[in-house]
């Protein structure tokens, strides 16, 4: 019998691993071990499903742990992905004279990241999402260049704003469920249009799907590659987790006195979802950096992701399925998109010694962008079929091609975020770090492997093999190679543009934090006018000639007795 | 006239609370200026028999026991001195900080002049809060609040400065009007009530229909009264002016003793003299919630443009004490306990700030935010506990800061004043803006090439003086400790639930 403690080492181990180098002076073999090992325990909790865990010394209602087959994934794959990127930037970060800073703000993202997923309850998630947005920042800006402090800087202004727009949805919400902060409670409460247009927001801007997405290909190119790999792979995820615990609830009155139900709002989200998906491509497409262009995909598969959110607003009975399909499409794009982040860094980092081991990097640099469009044999095909399941009844039918044309379009962004990638060999002359490449090819055989290893996907993945399946999601994938070879071929370059429409919140960022430092509102304290108050007092002081103390005392209780007087008979 | 009960201990202890620290004071002031280690001990001495006896206290309270002293004053005004829950986190609060503030002040005041004078004031400021806070009576406040005034204002021109003169002049031009009003307040009720101990619930409910209008300007008189040590706006401004002060002084001034003395005040008021029924029935607190969210906004907004960086903390202090009064004029049980809570939680995070700057101060010569880059190589662990505070006043979960703003958000939304929230996203988010920009600095910039405009203490063990260092990092972890134990039953969450399940009758 394993003990409901364990729930509570999950979250610990990291911050654990956190005093431990602070006590000693940070070595890079410390860094790797630590980094790595505080991800087990959560490995360990997801396997195990210990008994649900209550810590009240913490505050009232705060419930950790679950067997849900959703958190249970969900669990394992976030401390999976962080444990590899974890060990990969113990090498990558060797010789960073601020490792130490590097290592500190990693575990407690690390760890606010694992508690948000095991939370139960509103106000636990909530200090988890914190702790990870929040350290997040060190991340984002440990570079310390000039581009890396203006996306830290855009990426904190909005962070701040999400995290008090989701604090003040999760207060309405709690004061909607009576005062509990229990999800299971929550969805019996009613849900006005306000809360849920906090929640959406907040989370939203974590999420990072159109339009809310405007911090993301600036801060992901901007941190170090593992730290974007866990961003893009994990961190970013915590919004949709979010939005999947919070919403929906039962419908509520409005003012007029109507019924409220967030069905309403689902098609909108499912349109924004799709939006999104293309939005990304389109952008992608456009860039000529393949930490961003990876960026943009991420923006664009956030999009289905939030198309599955949106969905099970619409089809309440099938929660449960949906919650399979979401975390297939989260475990999918979570590995290989962190295994493309990498390679980035991978690949800048050194040369290929031979023609061999070249081909070797550029097949394995394939399997995870193939994976993200689809192909079969891999996690990719899985998901798409996962999805389709779902989408058979008539009504959804409008949706399928948007699917379809999404599979071809999102092998074309990954196409030149692959070519940008292939091009980072060029300008290097050292040899390829052995460890990280070892790490980085464990990860992306991952989309192969998964199939194989994960009992949930593996009932789909039957179902993709069907041949008229296998034909079905053949024909976007070629579609799309084909477009890309004709593309490489006939040296198409995409338009430039110039940066400051590329970011235009980037200047926005600066303009609000300018303003800030500037005075927004007069002062109107009272001054004293110093002078003219001490000549009037001299002048009193002569006035008595020596007596001052006394008779101003007498005049102060004569005020006061007269002023009684006037106030007492007034009042009675 | 003296009661049988007079000796026993139940009502001794009181008194015996107030006394341990003015009997040391009183000591101080009659030893030598060289003779350091006297004094010290004295100093400790009496933290250690008054942490004691406040334990004591409130172990008592819990089991039940009820602590009342009185001594005949005024006629039906008796001076009383209670030992209620309220009364004992406001005392807890002072003792514990105390303590933390007089290791500081040995350690930041060492080898400068005027020792003597500084500690016995000291003591006696703290001797006027702990009595302010056991006061069982308006008119028993009223005394100790005009004490608290008197004690502080040599500790504010400590330094004998044109500056700290001009503010002292300010600071004592302020508090002893609004200390005139809150008399005038008190002697109205007084001539239709005369004086009872506080009471949970209030004792002038059943006046409200013969003199309405009379407990109206009461009420107005009073909450001026108390709003300029408050730091209400518009009577705040001595309080950003009194930072010139040493600083020890403006920790204690804006984490226990004068800030918190209004903010304390207005609860007994609003709580314990009104009641929350007859409040409401006069239609008080409404005006009063206006005037507490206005003043958090606009503080916050002229903190951003401070640049000196114990002036953005001053502001800071008239935003967040302003979080009490808020939560106080909510008047609902759960806003209550966010904003009993949060004059601990605001204490102890505000306390932290201020002995970081003043490490910052003493240590590298650091005044300005812009001085501030590169900081936290230099002094890690002060720059640590400064951002512990200033990430806690921001709302930062799990730091004490958010368990406050997690109740008034909540008590406001219970009692149907849901642009309340508003307020509070909008406090957070200023909170952010000037808060932030000095953790940046502090971590992520460079320090300056020239070297920093000073450099004490780089022969000692820590980045600083052990009596500087130790105290911020005291407090430091206090504040996370209260935010992550929140729901223990020891924490002050725990009291403030305790005390407000009496206050609503729950």
């Amino acid at each position: 019998m394993i003990s409901g403690l364990l729930w509570f080492i999950v979250p610990l181990a990291p911050l654990i691993a956190l005093a431990l180098i602070m006590a000693r002076p940070a070595s890079s073999v410390l860094a790797i071990r630590c980094l790595t090992i505080s991800c087990i325990p959560a490995l360990f909790a997801a396997w195990l499903v210990p008994p649900v865990l209550d810590p009240v010394v913490l505050w009232q209602g705060a419930l950790w742990g679950s067997d849900q087959p959703l958190v249970r994934a969900w669990l394992a794959f976030t401390a999976a992905l962080w444990a590899m990127a974890g060990a990969y930037a113990g090498f990558s970060q060797r010789y960073d004279k601020n490792l130490r800073r590097f290592c500190v703000f990693w575990l407690i993202a690390l760890s606010g990241n694992l508690l948000l997923i095991l939370a139960r309850d509103a106000l636990s998630f909530y200090v988890g999402f914190s702790m990870m947005s929040l350290s997040a920042y060190g991340l984002v800006i440990h570079n310390g260049t000039s581009s890396a402090r203006r996306a830290g800087r855009l990426y904190l202004q909005l962070a701040i704003i999400g995290e008090v727009l989701l604090l003040a949805g999760i207060m309405m919400r709690t004061h909607a469920a009576g005062g509990s902060l229990l999800f299971t409670d929550w969805i019996n409460a009613p849900l006005d249009p306000v809360t849920a247009a906090l929640l959406i927001a907040g989370l939203g801007l974590k999420a990072g799907f159109w339009p809310l997405h405007v911090w993301l290909p600036v801060a992901h190119p901007a941190a170090p590659a593992p730290a974007s790999a866990v961003l893009s792979g994990t961190m970013i995820k915590a919004g949709i987790v979010g939005l999947w615990f919070f919403l929906p609830g039962q419908p509520a009155s409005l003012p007029d006195g109507t019924l409220w139900h967030l069905q309403s709002w689902s098609d909108a989200a499912m349109t924004i979802g799709i939006i999104s998906a293309f939005f990304g491509v389109a952008a992608g497409l456009t860039r000529y950096d393949a930490k961003q262009v990876l960026a943009y995909s991420s923006v664009s598969q956030m999009g289905y992701l939030l198309f599955i959110v949106a969905l099970s607003w619409q089809l309440p009975d099938q929660k449960e399925l949906l919650a399979v399909v979401l975390v297939i499409y989260a475990v999918h794009h979570g590995f290989a998109k962190a295994a493309l982040f990498l390679a980035a860094d991978l690949f800048k980092s050194g040369r290929a010694s031979h023609v061999f081991q070249l081909s070797i990097m550029f097949l394995l640099l394939a399997l995870p962008a193939l994976a993200l469009s689809g192909m079969v044999f891999t996690t990719g095909a899985v998901a798409k079929i996962s999805l389709k399941s779902l989408l058979d009844s008539p009504e959804m039918l409008v949706w399928l091609p948007w699917l379809q044309a999404g599979a071809v379009t999102s092998l074309l962004v990954l196409a030149r975020a692959c070519y940008l990638i292939g091009a980072l060999q060029e300008k290097t002359d050292k040899t390829i770090p052995r460890p990280q490449l070892m790490i980085w090819a464990s990860l992306c055989v991952f989309p192969i492997l998964l199939p194989w290893l994960w009992p949930t996907m593996r009932d789909f993945f039957w179902q993709t093999l069907v041949p008229y399946n296998l034909l079905e999601a053949s024909w976007p994938l070629l579609t799309g190679l084909a477009i890309a070879v004709l593309a490489i071929q006939f040296r198409w370059r995409p338009p430039r543009i110039p940066p400051l429409l590329q970011h235009p919140f980037l200047a926005l960022s600066l303009v609000l934090k300018r303003r800030m430092n500037q005075a927004l509102l007069p002062s109107f304290e009272i001054e004293f006018p110093k002078q003219s108050l001490r000549a009037l007092e001299r002048r009193w002081n002569r006035f008595w000639q020596g007596g001052t103390v006394n008779r101003s005392a007498a005049l102060l209780v004569l005020f006061v007795i007269v002023a009684s007087l006037i106030i007492l008979p007034a009042s009675g | 006239m003296i009661s049988a009960s007079f000796f026993s201990w139940t009502s001794i202890l009181p008194v015996l609370i107030i006394l341990s620290s003015l009997i040391p004071g009183l000591l101080i002031f009659a030893t030598p200026e060289a003779a350091t280690r006297q004094r010290t001990l004295l100093n400790l001495g009496g933290i250690a028999v008054k942490l004691i006896l406040v334990g004591l206290m409130l172990y008592g309270v819990s089991q039940g026991q009820s602590f009342r002293f009185e001594l005949s004053f005024l006629p039906g005004a008796p001076l009383v001195l209670q030992g209620d829950a309220l009364a004992l986190q406001f005392v807890s609060l002072s003792s514990v900080l105390w303590l933390a503030t007089t290791i500081y002040a040995i350690g930041y005041l060492e080898g400068s002049p005027l020792r003597s004078r500084f500690f016995g004031y000291f003591s006696l400021c703290v001797s006027a809060t702990v009595g302010l806070a056991l006061a069982g009576n308006l008119v028993s406040f009223v005394l100790f609040y005009e004490l608290l005034t008197l004690a502080t204002f040599p500790l504010v021109v400590h330094r004998g400065t044109a500056q700290a003169l001009k503010a002292g002049r300010v600071y004592l031009a302020y508090t002893l009007g609004g200390g005139t009003l809150l008399l005038m307040g008190a002697a109205m009720l007084h001539s239709v009530a005369t004086t009872p101990d506080f009471i949970p619930g209030g004792y002038l409910l059943a006046l409200t229909d013969e003199h309405g209008f009379l407990l109206q300007t009461a009420f107005v008189l009073m909450i001026a009264g108390l709003g300029v040590k408050a730091a209400l706006i518009p009577l705040h401004s001595w309080l950003p002016q009194a930072m010139v002060a040493p600083a020890p002084v403006s920790a204690l001034l804006h984490a226990v003793a004068v800030v918190k003395a209004g903010a304390f005040g207005i609860i007994r008021v609003v709580y314990d003299v009104y009641g929350v029924d007859a409040s409401a029935l006069l239609s008080l607190t409404q005006p009063l919630l206006w005037l507490a969210a206005t003043t958090m906004i606009y503080a916050s907004i002229r903190a951003l443009q401070q640049q000196d960086i114990k002036r953005r903390l001053a502001y800071s202090t008239v935003s967040q004490v302003s979080y009490i009064t808020l939560g106080v004029a909510l008047i609902g049980p759960i806003a209550a306990v966010g904003a009993i809570v949060h004059l601990v939680h605001q204490g102890l995070m505000k306390v932290t700030l201020f002995f970081c700057a003043g490490n910052f101060a003493e240590t590298l010569g650091i005044h300005k935010v812009q001085e501030m880059n590169g900081l936290g190589q230099r002094m890690p662990w002060s720059m640590a506990a400064f951002s512990i505070g200033a990430l806690g006043m921001i709302g930062v979960p799990p730091v004490a800061g958010f368990i406050s703003k997690w109740y008034l958000g909540l008590g406001a939304l219970e009692v149907g004043q849901d642009w309340v929230v508003w307020i509070l996203v909008g406090s957070a988010l200023l909170n952010a803006a000037y808060f932030l920009p000095l953790l940046y600095r502090g971590w992520f910039g460079k320090p300056p090439i020239s070297g920093w405009p000073k450099d004490n203490f780089t022969e000692r063990r820590f980045e600083t003086h052990w009596m500087l260092l130790m105290p911020a990092l005291f407090t430091a972890l206090l504040s996370l400790l209260v935010g992550i134990f929140a729901g223990s039953v020891f924490s002050p969450l725990g009291w403030s639930e305790f005390i407000i399940s009496q206050e609503f009758a729950l």
